[in-house]
C-alpha cells in the first residue's frame, strides 16, 4: 500500500510539473516583450506606434519573407528576420514564414514577388514590401554604416491591412501620357495603400469620375483641349485634387497652353526649361537629377532616411505668389544647375548655359496647399520617375507614394526612425594568421586538454 | 545545505580526476574549433560576429552534454553506492541537485572555454562585446538546462552508454522541436505549438544582445523539471 501510494504520488507530481511547464511556457511567450535590450542602438526595442500596431491586429497575419542568400546580403537578410520575429514575438496572431526566393520561386510568383520581399498576409488581403527599399546608405558615418527603415514599413504595412479607407486614382489618358500598363509598379503599391487605380479619357467619359480622390496627368506628350481643361476645372473646384507629373516633349513651349494654364491655376508656372546638374547627378550624365528635398510633411522623412529620388530630363519650374493657394518646394537641383531652354540644342546634345537660361538651384516640384491648410495639388516637372523602369531607382517610389497620399490625405504621419546598423566588420587575414588560429583553435586547446586527459591516465595507472 | 555542497564537491573531484573528462573536453574543443576555423577562417574576408561562429559550435553541445552526465548516477546504480547514498543523511534532492551543481563546474569550465574564440577574433578587429556577454549568459543557460536532461536520463539506467543514448535522444528531440512540420497547413499548425519547448529557438534572443525573461525561464524551468523528474526515478527505488 505504502509503495503503491508513493508510486501515485511521484506520477501525480510530475503530471502537474510538466503541465505546470507547458502552461508557463506559454503565458510567459505571450508576454513576448518582457526583455533587455542591451544592443549598443537597442536594435530591438520597438517604438510604441509599432506596438499599438501589433496589438492592434486581431486576425492571424502571415508575414512571409523572401530573401535571397547570398555572402553580401546575409546580415541584411537577418536584420528582417530579427526584425519580423521580434514582431511575432509580442502578437501571437502574427506569424513569420522565411523562403529563399531562388528555391521557392513557385511560391513567390503567388504572392507576385520577382525580389527578395516582404509579404504581410490577413485573409485576402496583401501588403508587399520592398526588401532593397528598407536599407539606406547612411551619410556622414564610419564605412559600413547603413540605415534600416523596416519597422517604419513594417508598422505601415500591417496599419494598412486593417486600414478600411478605400482610394481612387483616375490616370488621365489620349495625350500619350504614360499608360497604366506601363506603370504597374505604382499601381500595386497604390493598391496595398486601398488605392484603386484607372484610366480615364475625358473626350469620351465628359467629366472626371466623382468618386476620383486624385486626377494624375502623368507626362503628356500632347496638349490637353479646352473641354478636357474644362472638365478638370470643375472637378477640382468640386474639391477634387490634381496630381501633375509634366514629362519632356521638345514642343512644349508652344504646344502647352492649356496644361500650362492648369499649373498656373495653382501659381505654379512651367519654364520649359531643361534642368542641366553637373552637381547633383548621378552617373548617367547632368540630365539626371538627384535633388535636395524641400521641407514638407512629404519630404522630410525621406530627408531624415537618405532617401533622394533620381529624376531624369526634368522641367524647372517656379511658383509665384498666389492669393489663394500655398506653394512649397518639393525637390531643388544643385545652385551650379541651369534650366536650357535651347531644346534643340539639347537634342543635339549641345547644352551650354546662355543668357536665357535661369541659374540653379532650380524647383523641380511643389506641393500645393489651401489657404485651410489641405492638400490641393502635386506638380513635378518630371513624370518617368513613376514609370516601371524608373520607379525602383534610388527613392522614386517612396517620394511618388508620399506625394500621392498627401494629396489625398490619406498620409497616417507615421515616422519611427530608421535604425542605425553597422554592416559586418571583415578583415583579411594573412596565410601566417590563419596558421597561427590554426595551430590555437584546432591543435593546441585540444591538445591541451587531450595532454591532461593522458596524464591523468597515466597517474592513475601508476597508483 | 552542507551536504548538498559536499555531494558536489565530491562530484566535482569525480569530474576533475576522471581522464574521460579532459577527452570529452579535448574532443569538444577539437570539433568547435574546426568549426571555428572553417567559419571564420576558411571564408576570406573574415566576418567578425560572434554569432555567426556561436551558431555552429552550439550543436556539439548535444554530443558532450550525454557524455559529461551519463557518469552522474548511473554509476551509483552501477556500483551499488546508492544504496549507500539512499540509507545516508543526505535527502534525494540534495543528491539530485549536488549532482547537478557539478555539472554546471564542468558547463562553466565548457563555457570558457568556448570563449577562447572571441578572444582570437578580438586580436583582429573590435568585436561587440554586449553581445559575446550575452550570447556567454544564454550558453550557459541552454547547457545547464542540457545538463540537467542528462542527469535524468543518467538515473533511468545503471550502464552509461544506455544513459548517453537516452540523453541524446531526449536533447535530439528538444532540440529539433521548431524544425518539426513544415511552414503551411496544419504541419505548420502544430511547428507553431511545439516551437515555443524547443531549445534552440530560445537560444537566438541571447545572441542578439537581449535578455528575454520568457526565454531565461523556460531554461530555468526545464532544468527545474528535470531535477524533479531526477528525483522521483531515484525515490522510486526507496519503495522499491
Amino acid at each position: 500500500m505504502k509503495k503503491w501510494l508513493g508510486h501515485t504520488n511521484s506520477v501525480v507530481l510530475s503530471v502537474a510539473a510538466v503541465g505546470i511547464f507547458i502552461l508557463l511556457t506559454l503565458f510567459l511567450r505571450s508576454l513576448g516583450g518582457f526583455q533587455l535590450d542591451l544592443t549598443a542602438g537597442k536594435q530591438y526595442t520597438l517604438s510604441d506606434q509599432t506596438l499599438t500596431a501589433i496589438q492592434g491586429v486581431k486576425e492571424d497575419v502571415r508575414l512571409i519573407a523572401f530573401t535571397v542568400s547570398t555572402s553580401q546580403n546575409q546580415k541584411l537578410n537577418r536584420d528582417v528576420t530579427d526584425m519580423l520575429r521580434e514582431y511575432a514575438k509580442r502578437n501571437s496572431k502574427l506569424k513569420v514564414e522565411q523562403y529563399d526566393l531562388n528555391q521557392e520561386p513557385l511560391l513567390a510568383k503567388e504572392y507576385g514577388v520577382t525580389e527578395a520581399s516582404i509579404v504581410l498576409v490577413q485573409g485576402e488581403k496583401k501588403r508587399v514590401i520592398d526588401i532593397g527599399s528598407l536599407f539606406t546608405q547612411a551619410q556622414g558615418s564610419s564605412e559600413g554604416a547603413y540605415q534600416f527603415t523596416g519597422e517604419e514599413k513594417l508598422t505601415s504595412g500591417l496599419l494598412g491591412l486593417s486600414s478600411t479607407r478605400q482610394g481612387k486614382a483616375v490616370f488621365l489618358t489620349g495625350h500619350e501620357e504614360i499608360p497604366l500598363s506601363q506603370m504597374t509598379g505604382l499601381s500595386n503599391s497604390l493598391a496595398q495603400d486601398n488605392v484603386k487605380t484607372e484610366e480615364v479619357q475625358l473626350n469620351q467619359a465628359g467629366s472626371v469620375p466623382k468618386d476620383a480622390s486624385v486626377l494624375a496627368i502623368v507626362g503628356p506628350q500632347r496638349d490637353i483641349s479646352a473641354t478636357e481643361l474644362k472638365s478638370i476645372r470643375t472637378y477640382l473646384e468640386g474639391g477634387g485634387k490634381l496630381f501633375l507629373a509634366l514629362g519632356f516633349h521638345p514642343n512644349m513651349q508652344s504646344d502647352w497652353k492649356n496644361l500650362d494654364a492648369l499649373a498656373a491655376d495653382y501659381g505654379v508656372k512651367d519654364t520649359h526649361a531643361i534642368v542641366v546638374d553637373q552637381e547633383q547627378t548621378n552617373t548617367l550624365g547632368p540630365l539626371f537629377t538627384v535633388p535636395t528635398f524641400g521641407s514638407h510633411a512629404i519630404t522630410d522623412k525621406l530627408a531624415a532616411s537618405n532617401l533622394y529620388p533620381v529624376l531624369s530630363l526634368s522641367i524647372a519650374l517656379q511658383a509665384g505668389e498666389q492669393k489663394n493657394w500655398k506653394t512649397t518646394a518639393l525637390l531643388k537641383s544643385s545652385a551650379a544647375s541651369y534650366g536650357e531652354t535651347n531644346i534643340q540644342g539639347l537634342l543635339n546634345n549641345e547644352t551650354q548655359k546662355d543668357d536665357k537660361d535661369p541659374q540653379g538651384p532650380l524647383d523641380l516640384g511643389y506641393a500645393v496647399d489651401g489657404k485651410d491648410g489641405k492638400p490641393k495639388a502635386i506638380i513635378l516637372g518630371t513624370s518617368a520617375l513613376l514609370s516601371d523602369t524608373e520607379i525602383s531607382t534610388g527613392g522614386n517610389r517612396d517620394f511618388v507614394l508620399n506625394s500621392l497620399n498627401y494629396v489625398q490625405e490619406q498620409s497616417d504621419g507615421l515616422t519611427i526612425r530608421p535604425r542605425q546598423e553597422q554592416d559586418y566588420k571583415v578583415v583579411y587575414l594573412t596565410p601566417a594568421q590563419a596558421k597561427i588560429i590554426l595551430t590555437l583553435s584546432v591543435i593546441g586547446l585540444p591538445m591541451l586538454f587531450a595532454a591532461a586527459g593522458i596524464l591523468l591516465w597515466w597517474r592513475r595507472r601508476r597508483a | 545545505m552542507r551536504r548538498l555542497f559536499a555531494v558536489c564537491q565530491k562530484e566535482l573531484q569525480a569530474y576533475l580526476w576522471t581522464p574521460t573528462t579532459y577527452f570529452a573536453l579535448a574532443v569538444y574543443m577539437l570539433l568547435t574549433g574546426l568549426l571555428f576555423y572553417t567559419n571564420f577562417v576558411m571564408y576570406q574576408p573574415s566576418i567578425l560576429d560572434y554569432r555567426l561562429v556561436l551558431g555552429d559550435t552550439l550543436s556539439m553541445l548535444v554530443f558532450v552534454v550525454p557524455l559529461l552526465t551519463m557518469r552522474l548516477v548511473a554509476e551509483e546504480f552501477r556500483q551499488g553506492t546508492d544504496e549507500l547514498l539512499l540509507t545516508s543523511p543526505v535527502s534525494v534532492t540534495e543528491m539530485i541537485v549536488g549532482k547537478f551543481l557539478a555539472s554546471l563546474g564542468m558547463l562553466l569550465i565548457l563555457v570558457l572555454c568556448s570563449l577562447a574564440y572571441p578572444v582570437v577574433m578580438s586580436f583582429y578587429g573590435a568585436l561587440d562585446w554586449t553581445l559575446v556577454f550575452t550570447s556567454v549568459i544564454g550558453l550557459f543557460m541552454l547547457g545547464a538546462a542540457m545538463m540537467a536532461i542528462g542527469l535524468f536520463a543518467s538515473t533511468l539506467s545503471q550502464h552509461q552508454m544506455m544513459s548517453a543514448v537516452v540523453s541524446f535522444i531526449i536533447l535530439l528531440v528538444f532540440w529539433m522541436l521548431d524544425s518539426f512540420g513544415g511552414q503551411t497547413g496544419a504541419s505548420a499548425a502544430l511547428q507553431q505549438w511545439l516551437e515555443p519547448f524547443s531549445l534552440t529557438a530560445r537560444f537566438d534572443s541571447f545572441t542578439k544582445g537581449l535578455l528575454n525573461g520568457a526565454d531565461v525561464l523556460y531554461y530555468v524551468t526545464v532544468a527545474g523539471l528535470f531535477l524533479l523528474f531526477s528525483i522521483q526515478v531515484v525515490e522510486r527505488k526507496r519503495w522499491r
